[in-house]
């Protein structure tokens, strides 16, 4: 039997091809997107693969020895409890493998979702480049604030959950290390504390996530003091307020709710000032 | 050196553990110029020299990652022998010292916690006195490709009646009628500094330098002829320092063990090419900053060295630490040294010291702005800094500022203190409250059962 294409047949296939396209690629896309492991029960932060330029690493195995140091440098583990900085207690994790675009696409619901459930806080990538015989470095961070994505998703309204720091060592440094150049713990947990202080605040823990949203808020305008450039620093703006918001909507909320013991802590505060200055 | 009459009370809680009490008198005898001595035991039993005003630990430098190879596994002891030698000679100018090794015993790392708390409690002559320092020091070291990695850290802190006490300044402002009491801590007792890089030849170097440092010897000189004092982690080898002389020490054990000059400061001179473990390890110079700080502090007059001299080795060894190290790569500690010499002017200097002390709160504020801690000192201090007398607009920034810190931490004892203190203020001169009666009763009703929460601050 002889298959014959109508007209109609043609333009039904001219119509459908694209959206094929679309949907092969994605899965594709996501095909690749390797697991990862986070350290249960606690809060995590993933540290994914960079892209580079050329010259940047010379193999899989000088990377891989990137990611490693990385997190020694980040993850302080027992130490940081001897310490007793403020820093939330999150423990980072080496994603080896896992490289996501820079426009992070392959963050679709349903991963977001996994990694929200798995008590992922937030994941950090990006590009790094070298130049000059890697004499001048620049990395080009993205950190991905995960119950801000989990929140967007659901079309709630939420700052970009995407946020970009640029780095650069104008060759200065005797040797430029990536690593010195990214390894900044304030920076991470100005992100974190954001993070985990809106995924309280869905739990209706009003008093712990109005503290991480201060200090998220404190943190953000630390970064904010280093005048970041361009869409990277309205997102800061951006997120910086929706953290005070979220503060003073905590305040809020543990007002009404009857389950919060009264007056509690948060009766000190009012929703339009909800840090007190500091924010 | 220490006159003689405090030696001997220190000697004898040293010797107490031994339970060698005549040794006490014998000792005494033969060395009566000592006040310094060094240890080294197992960190599941600290103990300090309970006569020294100023005890430093040295906690192995734990190895983070998969299994070292066996030479990196050695360098974590090596290293925390050479930087207990380092340390406890930096701090013999100070007087009154005594210095621990710490060794692990097993394959659990030595708990900080657990090693302060158990020297922190207690009256047994393990423990610190009242009033007495301790300065812990600990680190991890990481190996990648020929590259170690290595990270140090420091905790401090002065023993109160029962556990450890925060270093405190107290600030009485005259606020119309009445007056209004304030303390403010240090924002931190304890410092991680940024990891650092170090080369295979380093470690070589540190191997060797080791080597040659756990021998005690005949004379202060390398190539005279001695006996090694590397010994097993359960053997304690306690031991005074009775002289020095160019990096050296000259100790004399106090149970069994050898006696003569031990290398204590790995520096053969100034020059740059040589390798030197202040040098290498730059949070040595910060250490013995803090040493110097907790020596002003400290009750004990461990040694009459005046204040001002102690003050210039603060300096310096803070300075050698900021010159090794960039502000954005140790935020923490560079604010922490700032309040540190902030106390110092508050303390050393009286009235006229205040504007300097206001200004340093003010930068460790700024480098430190996630600790509640650190605004509380800025804000209790800032009104010093301010011509004219305490008015209502000044003590509500106060408060305000006060509530800013609690943000941050809600469970900080001291700001929570004198939140309750603004609001006594307030309920005594109603007119500068800017809360009306029942919302002041509110609010002083949460913050009095905050307090009761956490340990109350009397």
């Amino acid at each position: 039997m002889r298959m014959r294409f109508s007209f109609r047949d043609w333009r039904v296939a001219q119509i459908a091809y694209p959206w094929l396209v679309m949907i092969f690629t994605a899965s594709a896309v996501q095909a690749q997107f390797a697991d990862c492991q986070p350290v249960t029960p606690n809060f995590s932060v993933f540290l994914s693969e960079p892209a580079y330029t050329t010259g940047t690493f010379q193999d899989q195995k000088q990377l891989q020895q990137f990611l490693e140091r990385l997190q020694f440098e980040l993850d302080q583990e027992h130490d940081a409890r001897w310490v007793k900085s403020p820093s939330t207690d999150v423990r980072f994790v080496m994603c080896f493998h896992r490289a996501p675009r820079l426009d992070g696409q392959e963050f679709v619901p349903s991963v977001i979702e996994t990694m929200h459930t798995r008590r992922v806080l937030l994941e950090i990538w990006g590009n790094l480049e070298a130049e000059d015989g890697g004499k001048k470095i620049t990395a080009r961070m993205n950190y991905l604030l995960v119950p801000l994505k989990f929140a967007a998703n659901r079309n709630e309204r939420v700052p970009p959950a995407l946020q970009r720091l640029v780095y650069s060592d104008p060759g200065t440094a005797s040797k430029p290390d990536f690593v010195e150049l990214i390894a900044r713990p304030l920076d991470i947990d100005a992100f974190v504390a954001a993070a985990f202080g809106f995924k309280l605040l869905r739990e209706r823990q009003w008093d712990i996530a109005h503290q991480n949203l201060c200090r998220a808020a404190t943190l953000l305008k630390s970064i904010q003091e280093r005048s970041p450039r361009g869409r990277t620093g309205e997102d800061i703006q951006a997120l910086r307020t929706f953290v005070v918001e979220s503060a003073g909507l905590a305040i809020k909320n543990a007002g009404v709710d009857p389950k919060y013991k009264k007056p509690g802590l948060l009766s000190l505060y009012k929703p339009n000032e909800p840090c007190h200055g500091e924010e | 050196m220490k006159p003689f009459s405090l030696s001997l009370e220190w000697v004898q809680g040293a010797f107490g553990r031994l339970g060698a009490i005549t040794c006490v008198a014998t000792a005494a005898l033969l060395f009566p110029l000592f006040a310094f001595a060094g240890v080294q035991r197992p960190c599941s039993q600290p103990a300090v020299f309970q006569g020294a005003a100023i005890n430093s630990f040295v906690l192995p430098y734990r190895y983070v990652g998969a299994k070292p190879a066996e030479e990196v596994q050695a360098a974590s002891r090596e290293l925390s022998a050479l930087v207990h030698f380092e340390v406890l000679f930096s701090l013999l100018k100070y007087g009154s010292v005594g210095g621990t090794d710490l060794v692990a015993t097993g394959r659990e790392p030595c708990d900080v916690d657990s090693v302060i708390n158990d020297v922190s409690h207690g009256r047994s002559p393990d423990t610190l006195l009242p009033g007495r320092a301790l300065i812990v020091t600990w680190g991890r070291l990481f190996e990648q490709d020929e590259q170690l990695y290595l990270q140090s850290y420091v905790r401090f802190l002065r023993r109160g009646e029962e556990g450890a006490k925060p270093e405190t300044v107290s600030v009485k402002l005259q606020a119309g009628e009445s007056s209004l009491d304030l303390i403010a801590a240090l924002p931190t007792q304890a410092v991680a500094f940024p990891p650092r890089r170090i080369s295979r030849g380093d470690l070589a170097r540190v191997k060797a330098e080791f080597r040659r440092t756990m021998i005690v010897r005949s004379e202060p000189n390398l190539d005279a002829p001695g006996r090694s004092i590397d010994f097993g982690p359960n053997r304690v080898f306690p031991y005074l320092i009775t002289e020095t002389r160019d990096g050296w020490m000259k100790i004399q054990p106090m149970a069994e063990g050898p006696a003569g000059w031990v290398r204590a400061r790995v520096e053969a001179g100034e020059s740059r090419e040589e390798w030197s473990l202040r040098r290498w390890l730059p949070e040595l110079s910060y250490i013995d900053a803090i040493a110097g700080f907790l020596k002003l502090r400290t009750d004990q007059a461990g040694s009459p060295e005046p204040a001002i001299r102690v003050r210039q080795w603060v300096d310096s060894g803070f300075a050698r630490f900021k010159a090794a190290v960039p502000e954005q790569d140790a935020p923490v500690a560079y604010g922490l040294a700032s309040a540190v010499q902030g106390f110092i002017a508050f303390d050393v200097d009286g009235a006229s010291g205040r504007s300097e002390a206001v200004r340093l709160f003010a930068k460790a504020r700024e480098l430190m702005s996630d600790y509640a801690a650190a605004l509380n000192l800025a804000a209790v201090t800032q009104p010093l800094g301010a011509e004219g007398p305490v008015d209502a607009a000044t003590v509500d920034r106060l408060g305000r500022r006060l509530t800013g810190a609690l943000a941050l931490d809600p469970g900080d004892a001291i700001v929570l203190t004198n939140l309750r203190n603004v609001y006594s203020l307030y309920a005594a001169q109603p007119a500068w409250s800017p809360f009306a009666p029942q919302e002041l009763s509110q609010r002083v009703a949460v913050v009095k059962g905050m307090i009761e929460k956490v340990s109350p601050v009397r």
